[in-house]
């Protein structure tokens, strides 16, 4: 393992989430120098502006996000470690599935800067899931490129999987194993060693609360554990980007504001967050970016501040699905049959 | 301090005196069937006096570790009164004849009635003081590794059911040993005649051994073997032995006399389950997994419902067909070799169902992913072996049938394993869900593999013909085929085995993604 550039000193006493993301962390920047806090303004805002020209070239299928000077960031949202070199995450190019001759998704084109927190948003159906399944090599394309901190996942799966932590909707787990067993296995399947493993595993457990139940058999979990556990299984081999289908589903807000607290000490200290949902409220919340997927197609993307343009994710999004014109068209609701 | 050891709360006292009074019926046992034994020839003698010696000798060493849990008192007690290690460990091994350690002067000394002839009473009267410090040093030595043991619980457990097996096994043998000479045990000499050459040839192995060299002694002499310059000599190794034995056990109390230095251990690892019995790779984690699910998923240990069923029913099917029965008794083994290789792990992915995301996800490579599920089936498949082969050698009566069967079995498993591992990787198909019940038919849309499979099970007898073939031959010739078959079986079984491991893992590199979209779509 190469040494860590990132040497932040913490005191001993601090059990929990900080412990982890340093545990996660530490073997994990490998060749970025962290920015100083002072040139983050300047940094975040040239960066906005290569971002919005990218896109404007691009020209992405919905319209391009309005031309305007951006927003300064925030303040809740600390982006202290950019990486200099390699700004892009992940990207992604064109990417296309076909189920049965319709396109699940059709052209998509994303692109997550490192160090941020990206959120895609889309009503059911709309392909989101599809195309997280494809960006983190589960799903084979059949079209498009994604190519992770550079590397292009579908050439080259074993490189581009290792940077990456995966949280699937809706598929199976291993959940015959104990809570413990379920982390040790993750992390040996990951080619860790035992001692990082073991460390690994209480830090985590520490930090997502689990830590009377990693006994007990996954499949005995709630339906929020069993996200939680599923969440320290893909951050337990330090992944610079961790990819999130659908994290806060059916997960209640104790939990959620757990697994927010250490999502975000892992993007302050420079890791990567994509997560899908459909609750808006969390993801204007939690997000600094967001891509507005409907119909396999991304409709808007960009940071938050621009694809709001002022208005509440719900009432952008509403506009930008349609909702309301179909609400609209339905009259007949409004007078009463008897 | 030493009378602290008659100290005892009342459930250990009556625990004590029941031990107390099987020690003294056992050794007066001992004593009476020494004088019976006298009767008989010098070959009998020797062979039950070898026996029956050589398992007193284990059972010294074993049963303390086995039955002690601590030290009633250490030799560390002394540390604080400046006396030599010489001197207490001596007092140690004195204060032991005063209490149960006294029972071992008659066992040492029974040899000296059972002897018929004058030369070997002589030798045996030389062993008796020999025995009786091999005795006694063996069991302090015993205690102490026994207390030491009991620092490690895991290690302990196993090592408390071998040495439990091994002495109920030692019993076995020491009955059918003395088996021929009690006439209300004939039945037993009949049960054991296929394994007759071994049981003749046990007491010179053991007269080999520290357990059966002294009680081996006075057979040297005897008038039938003549030999009593070989007698001495056996008991100059003795006294060696008993040497090394004094020597240990003072090095030991001189080492508890020590003061200790206190050496932070490193923090210990904490890992879970069977997967600390693997190492941490993915492959060992696979490994690690399967058996766990071998264990807690109905799906899996169901083959293990239906394999006792197997012998029974085709050995019955057989004997109503009027096939004989020691040609019919080699048939169940390489069949419920085969299935247990075939059953489950043919379809092992589908049986994942879509929790193979996490190989995906973490790019696991396919020939890891097919090794560690083989291990799982290869343990089932060594253990069924271990138990079939020598039961079904015992049904056939012939000892020469072991090698060329073995080859067949081994190729059958090894083969079974390699095919079944690639065509999990390769051919699919719809299996049981988690937590359905094992013969829930799972309901798909399409069809369902039929020929693939049929064609595995018939490519995993296809390893195994080369080996079939031999055994033929030396059914008919007899002589080397026996060996060759064992060889080409084995040969063939792991070139299987290897090429599944590695045809599947490549397949499983390739598809990954696909595998996972067929988990999804069933």
């Amino acid at each position: 393992m190469v040494e860590p550039v990132v040497d932040e000193t913490t005191p001993d006493d601090v059990i929990d989430a900080e412990l982890l993301v340093e545990a996660v962390l530490s073997d994990e920047i490998l060749i970025e120098e962290p920015v100083a806090d002072d040139d983050v303004e300047v940094d975040e805002v040239e960066s906005d502006e290569e971002l919005a020209e990218e896109l404007a070239a691009d020209e992405v299928d919905a319209e391009p996000a309005p031309e305007q000077e951006p927003t300064p960031r925030p303040a809740a949202v600390s982006l202290a470690a950019i990486p200099v070199s390699d700004d892009s995450a992940l990207s992604v190019r064109g990417l296309t599935k076909y189920f049965g001759g319709a396109a699940a998704v059709d052209g998509i084109d994303l692109e997550v800067r490192a160090g941020s927190f990206f959120g895609i948003v889309g009503p059911n159906g709309a392909g989101k899931t599809t195309t997280l399944s494809m960006v983190t090599g589960l799903l084979r394309p059949d079209d498009g490129a994604v190519r992770v901190f550079g590397v292009d996942l579908w050439q080259n799966p074993r490189l581009a999987k290792q940077k990456i932590g995966v949280l699937p909707d809706r598929l199976r787990l291993f959940d015959r194993l104990t809570g413990s067993e379920f982390l040790y296995h993750a992390g040996a399947l990951r080619g860790l060693d035992r001692a990082t493993i073991a460390q690994r595993s209480a830090d985590l457990s520490t930090a997502f609360g689990l830590d009377h139940s990693l006994h007990r058999l996954v499949s005995d979990y709630s339906a929020g554990m069993t996200k939680k556990i599923a969440i320290a299984a893909a951050m337990i081999h330090a992944p610079r980007l961790l990819v999130l289908d659908e994290p806060f589903e059916s997960v209640d807000p104790v939990s959620t504001s757990v697994v927010l607290d250490v999502l975000a000490r892992f993007t302050e200290a420079g890791g990567t967050v994509v997560l899908s949902s459909h609750s808006m409220e969390l993801t204007e919340r939690v997000c600094d970016a967001i891509a507005v997927v409907v119909d396999g197609q991304v409709l808007a993307e960009g940071p938050i501040a621009e694809v709001l343009d002022g208005r509440t994710l719900e009432e952008r999004f509403v506009e930008l699905a349609g909702g309301e014109a179909a609400v609209k068209g339905m009259e007949w609701l409004q007078n009463f049959s008897d | 301090m030493l009378a602290n050891g008659f100290r005892r709360k009342p459930t250990q006292v009556v625990g004590l005196v029941v031990a107390l009074l099987l020690a003294v019926g056992g050794t007066l046992l001992v004593w009476t069937g020494s004088i019976w034994l006298a009767q008989f020839d010098d070959l009998f003698v020797i062979r039950a006096v070898v026996t029956v010696g050589s398992w007193m000798s284990l059972a010294a060493l074993l049963l303390p570790v086995m039955a002690i849990r601590r030290p009633t008192l250490s030799p560390r007690a002394f540390l604080g009164y400046d006396l030599s290690p010489l001197a207490v460990g001596l007092t140690f091994l004195m204060f032991a004849l005063v209490g149960p350690g006294i029972l071992l002067l008659p066992i040492a000394f029974a040899p000296v009635n059972a002897w018929p002839d004058d030369a070997s009473v002589q030798v045996a009267w030389a062993a008796a003081p020999l025995l009786f410090l091999q005795g006694l040093l063996t069991v302090k030595l015993g205690r102490q590794a026994g207390i030491a043991l009991r620092r490690r619980p895991r290690l302990a457990t196993w090592v408390d059911f071998f040495g439990v097996l091994v002495l109920v096994l030692g019993g076995v043998v020491v009955v059918v040993e003395l088996a021929p000479r009690i006439p209300a045990l004939l039945w037993v000499v009949r049960a054991a005649r296929p394994l007759n050459e071994f049981f003749i040839a046990l007491p010179q192995w053991l007269a080999a051994t520290p357990f059966g060299m002294l009680w081996a002694a006075p057979g040297h002499a005897s008038s039938m073997i003549g030999q009593p310059q070989l007698a001495w000599q056996t008991l100059g190794y003795g006294v060696v032995l008993v040497l090394v034995l004094l020597v240990a056990w003072f090095a030991l109390v001189g080492l508890e006399l020590r003061p200790t230095r206190r050496l932070a251990a490193p923090r210990r690892t904490r890992v879970p389950g069977l997967f600390a019995h693997f190492p941490a790779s993915p492959a060992g984690a696979v490994a690690a997994r399967s058996l766990t699910y071998w264990f807690r998923d109905p799906r899996y240990f169901a083959v293990f419902a239906v394999l006792p069923f197997v012998p029974v029913l085709m050995l019955l099917v057989f004997s109503v067909g009027g096939v004989p029965f020691p040609i019919a008794v080699l048939v169940p083994l390489p069949v419920m070799v085969l299935l247990l290789a075939w059953s489950t792990l043919h379809n092992d992915v589908a049986y994942d169902s879509t929790a193979i995301w996490q190989h995906v996800a973490a790019s696991t490579r396919g020939s890891h992913d097919r090794r560690g599920r083989a291990v799982p089936v290869l343990l089932w498949g060594l253990v069924l072996l271990v138990i079939g082969i020598p039961l079904t050698v015992w049904g056939h009566g012939d000892l020469a049938v072991a090698a060329p069967f073995t080859g067949v079995c081994v190729a059958l498993l090894l083969g079974g394993i390699g095919v079944a591992n690639a065509y999990s990787a390769r051919f699919p198909y719809a299996a049981p869900r988690p937590g359905d019940a094992a013969w829930q038919s799972p309901q798909v849309a399409g069809s369902q593999g039929g020929v693939a499979q049929a064609m595995s099970v018939l490519l995993t007898v296809l390893v195994a013909l080369p080996a079939l073939l031999a055994s033929a031959v030396w059914w008919v010739e007899g002589g080397w085929w026996g060996w060759i078959a064992l060889g080409v079986g084995i040969a063939a079984g792991g070139l299987a085995f290897a090429a599944g491991v590695r045809g599947g893992g490549a397949v499983f590199d390739r598809r990954a993604p696909e595998l996972l979209a067929f988990t999804q779509r069933n």
